[in-house]
């Protein structure tokens, strides 16, 4: 079975997904979709409760059919703007849930991605997930608990550094320092893999790379 | 990633939020149930069908005051052509652990067969991994087989052609109409290629390929 071929790459990149659905094309808008359906519906699910995950889920979706134009990959990646579009989704609808209780939530997210961590990942998930959640885990188990919970705390929960200090009844530079530090750690961790010429996703690979 | 600014704040590095939200999921039981993907697709479509109906509607009208007729039909045609069909990846769930195991491998590759016909909407994907000599062959948007004939993939290699056997199928979970079908087979090698793949549709049993309605080629 030899051969010179080349396998080419799985699907469009998001972005240019992203393109078509601002022209209204309904196939590359499943597509993205089926992507990040389950990151979505997992974190409203988690921070919202399941009852209220699929309404939002169907909300953050139709808003990245509506606002697909308003996605300039100039100035950023996909990820980085539908995340930002699912956040402020989220967190809008979290407005009058009491710090305390944001900070449980938090933890309880913190508790399960440990859990994730020192268990391992379902292959199902995997597949469902559309990424590489085990490198995802590998990459966040890099780091000590107290900066991942810090990092938790503030994307899932939108909870401000000042916040968090108060809850975790620490110093406001005790808690920078680990936003700072745990950030610095997940980069580097990301740089590693980046580097690693394992990509996350498959993708196009020449047939002098694969060997 | 070397401004400092982004050093403390996950949402400002989208590598970070991407790790995050594929953490959550990946610990998370909770999963979307399968008919939300329908609504939330039905309810864009239905969006767009109302726009171009408010707009048909407009066009229609001013013509209506010049000519007295009201074209409604042309707003209905219109928007019968502007679905597209459904993908089927949340097939995956019920195909088993080799399946999952395979396209979640780290460094794998895949080759996206295309429909030989125009207008079809059929695809398949061909993953390979260099860890395994499992190979796994999906397929999705399948007219259902006429009576007396099966898709079969066939793959060409090392100088041969060679059938891997008939393909699975089921009506698709979506409930798009479409089938969706799946096969799995050891390679005699870990991280196989290939030069050729063709998805067939003829009758069982046949030595050599018949009419491929889905293929790829090696560049």
């Amino acid at each position: 079975m030899e051969s010179s071929g080349t396998f080419i790459h799985l699907e469009p990149p998001d972005e240019a997904l992203c393109a078509r659905v601002a022209e209204r094309d309904v196939g590359a808008f499943e597509v993205l979709y089926d992507r990040y359906r389950g990151r979505v519906y997992a974190w409203a699910a988690h921070v919202l409760g399941p009852r209220q995950a699929e309404d939002t889920t169907q909300e953050v979706f139709a808003l990245l059919w509506r606002r697909a134009g308003q996605f300039n990959p100039s100035r950023g990646q996909f990820t980085q703007w539908f995340w930002a579009l699912t956040r402020n989704h989220i967190l809008r609808e979290l407005r009058g849930i009491s710090r305390q209780r944001r900070t449980q939530i938090a933890d309880q997210i913190a508790a399960l991605i440990a859990t994730a961590i020192a268990e391992g990942v379902d292959v199902e998930e995997a597949a469902f997930a559309r990424v590489d959640t085990q490198r995802a885990l590998d990459t966040l188990g890099r780091l000590p608990p107290d900066q991942r919970r810090v990092l938790v705390m503030s994307y899932f929960v939108g909870l401000s550094h000042s916040a968090i200090a108060e809850e975790l009844s620490l110093p406001l530079g005790t808690v920078k320092k680990r936003a700072r530090l745990g950030m610095q750690k997940l980069r580097q961790a990301l740089i590693a893999d980046e580097t690693s010429g394992e990509p996350i996703q498959h993708k196009e690979v020449r047939p002098d790379e694969r060997r | 990633m070397n401004d400092d600014k982004r050093l403390d704040r996950p949402e400002e590095m989208p590598e970070a939020a991407d790790a995050l939200t594929a953490a959550l999921a990946a610990a998370s039981r909770h999963r979307p149930p399968p008919e939300l993907r329908q609504r939330v697709v039905r309810k864009v479509v239905r969006g767009r069908r109302l726009a171009s109906i408010w707009w048909y509607a407009a066009v229609a009208a001013i013509v209506a005051s010049v000519t007295g007729i009201v074209t409604w039909n042309v707003a209905a045609a219109q928007l019968a052509t502007s679905r597209h069909a459904n993908a089927d990846v949340a097939q995956l769930e019920t195909t088993n652990e080799v399946v999952f195991d395979v396209i979640a491998c780290k460094g794998g590759h895949v080759a996206i067969l295309r429909a030989t016909q125009q207008g079809s909407v059929s695809y398949g994907k061909l993953y390979t991994c260099p860890t395994s000599e499992d190979v796994v062959f999906m397929s999705g948007r399948l007219s259902s087989p006429p009576s007396g004939k099966t898709y079969e993939l066939w793959l060409t290699g090392g100088g041969g052609t060679r059938l891997q056997g008939p393909l699975q199928v089921w009506p698709s979970l979506t409930g798009s109409g479409y089938y969706f079908g799946s096969i799995t087979f050891k390679a005699d090698r870990k991280d196989p290629s290939y030069e050729e793949a063709q998805l067939t549709l003829q009758p069982a049993g046949d030595a050599a390929p018949g009419n491929a309605v889905l293929r790829w080629n090696a560049p």
